[in-house]
């Protein structure tokens, strides 16, 4: 599966703009005006994109919408809005987008920007049915958009003018985009709307520009096969059988509009009177299966065919056949009803359609299995209210899982926040007991006294004030000796005395002085470092204090939060369980009545059947009579 | 060891293993789970490099039916089972699920020389360091594991070989 | 022939033709991309489904913070994430990451993931938590370049976890070395 496919696919749109398949493109194209790689100036920004590159669109849009809650993308707001725009369309939010890409114009962006917002405007009401505002919202594009963007831009502009009528304006749009890749989807559009609405010899010439172009993919293959049909129904109109046979002739033998075609064929014959040539593909169309449409005109179209050439006897039979074939069909038909009413219906036809979007999955349903629910699943998904109903099953179904998914996470979050709360709690002795043994008030005072003892040392250099106990001792001991010398009577003897004590004493002076310095920058450093102790012993004590009282505020917080978000989850899931239901019993009711139409075509035909058997045996009874 | 300390100790284990589950993925499985992936359960994402050298990731076959296979050279059954998943395409037509095979023995020559030898068409994974082994617990082989398109177990069958039909008659009864 | 076949006639082409062309007009319609008479209930229930996405648009984001400041409080939350910036195309095949010489991460890059790298996207590779200080982290890649040839490259950075959220960016590019792929390592706060 490759991404440009369904980028293709958009275009197409056979089977109806599937939510992922047009957002594929939507988003892409959002994106188009990225910062090349290594410009990503915001970590969480190139994550979206990361995911976004993926095609995880649904996560990118989470993740996009988490960062920019918390202010986390503040170099590429304006892309990022434009990006949740794209990503938001392509989940299927037309009304989120338009609202966001309205916010966006509001504001001052640079052109580029608002040239996108505008496009994805006109996209989104074109979508939505509102034409004369999508054709203003692509008017207010000033300059050509960003590589394929323009090209999208010209087939969005065709679109809108067919919508409104605007033939003539729309041929003209298309010629300016003859070369866009979309260009022959869009003559095939304007083809058959101008076919319908009057304008038949226009329509057909750009059918059969479409009907006779060279196809290189299978879907352009499938194009031009639709051209040819339409072309060729147009002809037979006109009752233009050769132009017609040419037409239907192009139309491929074992592809989606086969039985059409050959259906076609047949009248196209008819009509130039070549009955017999007629039978060939009616024949071959009546082996098909009767639920294809085509195959049940055959049904009636073959004994037609054999009247007209005389061959009544075979006519009468073939009728018999028909009246037969379409009673089966129609019991058949009644059972795959009784099975929808039964309930089940929509999973087994989810389950049933392919999940791979690339072109002609569609078509492939044509081999879905022949079950009573599956059997008509092919015509049911032309329908385009059957396939958005689908589509909004399928998604809901999605939401389901993401929902329970989201459940089991708030389970574990639960958890969390409860062992935190434990764990809080458990601390929460310890704690006290570690402020009870911190008697921090008396650790200050004794700090703040030393503080300021030290400091006037300092100032009164008062140099015995550092001194050891073992200095103290010996100038205790000098100054004994010094009185007791004082008391002596003088005399030689005293004065030698006298004499060695103050020796002493300036030894032990000069001593304290010395280290002075020293002892005075070490307490001072002492005290400092016991002053770093006690700050950071006060900031502990604060911190435990104060985890104290905010934890069990945080973990209310965390608790707080998880009982909202478990409150929504339980909100929403009751109501996607409703819509769900609601879209089945919707998607149920339109199969019904699509089947039950089905049946009374039947009727229908097989009345036809009897009535042409009756005119039949009248004919032969009155030939008989004459 | 008292209460709170087991609280403790608990919601330490769960701390560790919701960042396993956030470095792996975050909100897409369930984060408390069962070592074990139950079915109905979501199968635990991981990458893995397979034996021609692409580093394969399972989350990226979101949208395929998948059947795992783990299995080892020495274990009979599980050739046996790699034999039968190979002939799949035939038994289940237009539905063919993806198959992927994981290795969990440490010998990368003798993974892909089995391969080889039984012709294998699927992308062989090499689970050189057992992580993902233990990521889905597992015991004993041989071991297969069938997952629907959002990537849930909906069928597992342990310690015995299996065969093609039996894997495509699940396919079809549970409708994958 | 009689008259009452021929107007079965007529009334088989008529519904052949319209068949076609309901066919042909329904894809037309298709085409426009919105039913030509939209259902009220369709459209009820499809405004229903809008607003329960967004609901479960906003119940997911809400869940993505709650779980992040739950494991990764800004505190100690420490995130390393991968980017590419080369100017060929690398084969980035794994990358390894160790912080503080334990082993946070050993990532194996599919091609898609390259491919998303390649187009400027960035792989948020670990969110983890460390608590204030100083760490290492040590980075390897291992991947092919052209020519097949194989490149194995480190990285080593100590880097201080102070009080925010702590975001590192290992970049692999080659505009530095000619052309040889290299880490590059930014630090963000």
């Amino acid at each position: 599966m490759t991404r440009s496919r369904i980028r293709r696919w958009t275009l197409i749109c056979v089977a109806g703009v599937l939510a992922s398949g047009a957002g594929a493109a939507h988003a892409e194209d959002a994106a188009r005006d990225l910062p090349p790689p290594g410009k990503v100036r915001d970590l969480d920004y190139g994550d979206v994109l990361f995911h976004f590159f993926q095609d995880d669109y649904f996560d990118a849009l989470v993740r996009l919408e988490v960062s920019r809650d918390l202010n986390r993308i503040e170099h590429h707001s304006s892309e990022a809005e434009l990006l949740s725009g794209g990503l938001y369309l392509s989940l299927g939010l037309h009304s989120e987008a338009s609202r966001i890409f309205n916010r966006l114009l509001a504001g001052p962006v640079p052109q580029s920007v608002s040239d996108r917002a505008h496009f994805y405007l006109a996209r989104i009401g074109y979508q939505r049915g509102y034409h004369a505002e999508a054709w203003r919202s692509l008017e207010r594009i000033r300059a050509p958009l960003p590589g394929p963007l323009e090209s999208e831009r010209r087939l969005l502009a065709s679109n809108v003018l067919m919508a409104q009528g605007r033939y003539s304006e729309a041929v003209g749009a298309l010629q300016q985009a003859a070369d866009d890749d979309w260009a022959p989807y869009a003559r095939f559009n304007l083809g058959v709307a101008m076919v319908r609405s009057g304008s038949a010899e226009e329509g057909r010439r750009l059918l059969e520009s479409v009907g006779t172009m060279a196809a290189q993919s299978d879907e352009e293959r499938s194009l031009r096969d639709r051209a040819n049909l339409a072309l060729g129904f147009a002809h037979l109109q006109e009752r233009a059988g050769e132009p017609a046979v040419a037409a239907l002739s192009r139309v491929r033998l074992d592809g989606p509009f086969t039985n059409r075609a050959l259906l076609g064929l047949g009248w196209a014959e008819t009509d130039v009177q070549r009955p017999e040539r007629a039978l060939v593909p009616w024949l071959e169309l009546r082996e098909g299966r009767l639920l294809d449409s085509a195959v049940q005109e055959s049904f009636l179209a073959v004994p037609y065919a054999y009247a007209q050439l005389a061959s009544n006897g075979q006519a009468a039979q073939q009728y018999r056949l028909a009246v037969q074939a379409y009673a089966e069909e129609s019991t058949r038909i009644g059972e795959s009803i009784a099975a929808i009413r039964e309930g089940g219906f929509l999973d087994a036809i989810l389950d049933a359609v392919p999940q791979d979007e690339t072109v002609g999955w569609f078509w492939q349903l044509q081999n879905v299995p022949d079950a009573p629910h599956t059997r008509y699943l092919y015509h049911l998904l032309a329908s385009h209210e059957f396939q958005e109903g689908l589509k909004n099953y399928r998604d809901l179904r999605i939401m389901q899982r993401n929902l329970e998914r989201s459940r089991e996470s708030l389970a574990a979050f639960d958890h969390m926040v409860e062992a935190r709360e434990m764990a809080a709690a458990a601390r929460a002795p310890r704690k006290t007991e570690v402020l009870a043994n911190t008697d921090l008030d008396s650790l200050l005072q004794r700090q703040d006294a030393l503080t300021e003892r030290v400091a006037a040392i300092a100032a009164n250099r008062d140099v015995t004030a550092l001194a050891t106990d073992t200095e103290r001792r010996q100038w205790a001991a000098l100054e004994r000796i010094e009185q007791v010398l004082a008391g002596l009577p003088p005399g030689p003897q005293r004065e030698a005395l006298a004499e060695r004590a103050r020796l002493l004493r300036g030894t032990q002076l000069w001593q304290f002085d010395a280290e002075y310095k020293v002892r005075l920058r070490r307490a001072e450093q002492s005290l400092r470092e016991t002053g770093v102790a006690l700050d950071e012993a006060r900031e502990r004590v604060a911190r435990v204090e104060q985890a104290g009282e905010s934890a069990p505020r945080d973990t209310a917080g965390f608790a707080q939060r998880v009982d909202d978000l478990a409150g929504r989850v339980d909100a929403i899931g009751p109501r996607i369980d409703a819509t769900a239901a609601a879209q089945q019993q919707m998607l149920a009711n339109v199969a019904v009545q699509e089947l039950e139409a089905q049946k009374r075509r039947l009727a229908s035909y097989a009345m036809q059947a009897q009535f042409a058997l009756a005119s039949l045996y009248d004919g032969a009874t009155a030939g008989a009579a004459q | 060891m008292d209460r709170f300390a087991r609280a403790r100790r608990r919601a330490l284990l769960e701390t560790l293993a919701l960042l396993a589950a956030a470095v792996a993925g975050l909100l897409a499985f369930p984060v408390l789970s069962d070592a074990r992936p139950a079915t109905g359960g979501a199968a635990p994402d991981f990458a893995l490099k397979a034996t021609d050298g692409r580093n394969l990731r399972l989350s990226e076959y979101r949208g395929d039916v998948v059947v795992l296979a783990f299995w080892a050279s020495w274990c009979g059954p599980c050739r046996d089972t790699l034999a039968q998943l190979n002939s799949l395409p035939a038994a289940t037509g237009d539905a063919t699920p993806i198959v992927l095979g994981v290795n969990l023995e440490g010998d990368e020559t003798r993974a892909a020389s089995v391969a080889q030898s039984l012709g294998l068409e699927f992308p062989i994974l090499l689970d050189t360091r057992q992580s993902v082994g233990r990521l889905y617990d597992v015991e004993r082989l041989p071991l297969t594991l069938l997952l629907d398109r959002d990537g849930v177990v909906r069928g597992a069958w342990s310690q015995q070989g299996i065969s093609g039909e039996e894997i495509a008659r699940q396919i079809e009864e549970l409708n994958l | 022939m009689s008259s009452s076949i021929k107007r079965l006639a007529a009334r088989l082409r008529w519904h052949a033709c319209a068949g076609a062309m309901v066919v042909c007009g329904g894809l037309l319609l298709v085409t426009s991309g919105h039913a030509a008479d939209p259902a009220q209930d369709l459209r009820s229930v499809d405004q229903d489904v809008q607003v329960l996405k967004k609901q479960l648009v906003d119940l997911n984001r809400d869940l993505f913070r709650l779980e992040e400041e739950l494991l990764y409080p800004a505190s100690t939350q420490v995130a390393v994430f991968l980017s590419l910036d080369v100017g060929t195309f690398f084969a980035l095949d794994s990358v390894t990451l160790k912080v503080d010489d334990k082993e946070v991460a050993n990532y194996l890059y599919t091609e898609r993931e390259v491919q998303a790298l390649h187009r400027g996207g960035v792989q948020k590779l670990f969110l983890g938590n460390l608590k204030a200080g100083e760490h290492e982290i040590v980075a390897f890649f291992t991947g092919k370049g052209p020519h097949e040839r194989d490149y194995r490259r480190g990285t080593t950075l100590k880097f201080d976890k102070t009080v925010g959220a702590k975001y590192l960016e290992l970049r692999i590019s080659d505009r530095q070395a000619a052309l040889q792929p290299e880490f590059v390592v930014r630090q963000w706060e």
